[in-house]
């Protein structure tokens, strides 16, 4: 097998001049997708008979909680590769996945208070997913306070690695809790295999949304690496050379 | 599948049956969110060519 793209990705500069293009048709998409997503959401998806327009929250509830978790996996799995293989443009991906997961997990846990009021009677409950979920915050806010401890950014990156591949174990204890734990917050609506729970009319606005976090994850973290390459990599010729085209 | 807009009024459409305050604030904080999360990075290279290239001519002059 030819491993030659594989080690070109390990590559800054390569990865930099290469995904330019794929930032802005990222960025389109996204947009696009978002705001059909959230025209659909708020004002043409029928309201729930239970729950009446609080509903409209899982349009980005869910989602962002989707992302707050496969972020977490982005993160954990590029900072294995970055320590495997020593590779430094992996170090960077996985700064920027933590930066964009504390985000999202943070709108997940505040979008999931506010839609838990109107429904549940309550703004937070130690629940199983709830709780998981907060410490998914602390895991994301635990890597980024890492990335700024050292002076040295290798010592940063090796050490903030280590805790993304350690907190990693969380993430299945999120999944599963709705299942093994017999708690406020309700399973997946929307099934692979099986019949879903949740009416057509709900069930598309809402894969729309899933579909453009997911391309929204994929143009932030482009975004935010290529920004932390050029930071990394400034003393280099080739950045010196952009600087003096700018 | 009725694809319709699901409220009368503008103040219906605020208001959200009672529930307007918790979407509303939702949506507001998600979209500044990912606003946020968007504009950084660009702002970021902005000044980092700004400060770089001031740097550069400061430099070689």
């Amino acid at each position: 097998m030819n491993w030659q793209w594989f080690y070109r990705l390990g590559s800054p500069r390569w990865f930099y001049e290469k995904t330019a293009i794929w930032e802005t048709w990222l960025a389109g998409i996204s947009i696009t997708l978002l705001s059909i997503g959230i025209i659909w959401g708020l004002g043409f998806a029928p309201a729930d008979s239970y729950q009446g327009n609080s509903a409209r929250i899982m349009y980005i509830h869910v989602p962002n909680a989707i992302l707050a978790m496969a972020g977490y996996y982005v993160m954990a799995i590029s900072g294995a590769i970055a320590l495997v293989w020593r590779m430094k443009l992996s170090f960077m991906v996985m700064r920027s996945a933590a930066y964009i997961g504390a985000v999202m997990t943070f709108t997940a846990l505040i979008t999931g208070a506010l839609w838990g009021k109107p429904t549940w009677g309550t703004y937070w409950e130690w629940d199983a997913r709830m709780t998981s979920t907060l410490i998914l915050f602390l895991l994301y806010l635990g890597v980024i306070a890492l990335q700024h401890a050292y002076s040295n950014q290798d010592t940063a990156d090796k050490t903030s690695a280590i805790l993304a591949l350690v907190g990693s174990v969380n993430i299945p204890i999120i999944y599963l809790s709705v299942k093994y734990w017999n708690t406020l917050h309700q399973g997946a609506s929307i099934k692979i295999v099986g019949e879903s729970s949740i009416h057509a009319s709900m069930a598309y606005p809402l894969i729309v949304m899933i579909f453009a976090y997911y391309f929204t994850f994929a143009w932030l973290l482009l975004s935010h690496t290529r920004t932390e390459i050029l930071h990394r990599e400034k003393k280099t010729v080739w950045v010196q050379d952009l600087i003096k085209e700018s | 599948m009725n694809f319709s807009f699901q409220f009368a009024s503008l103040s219906e459409f605020l208001n959200m049956g009672g529930h307007g305050v918790y979407v509303w604030i939702c949506y507001i904080i998600t979209v500044a969110g990912l606003a946020y999360l968007g504009l950084s990075p660009k702002l970021k290279q902005r000044t980092f060519f700004r400060i770089q290239s001031a740097i550069f001519s400061r430099n070689h002059n």
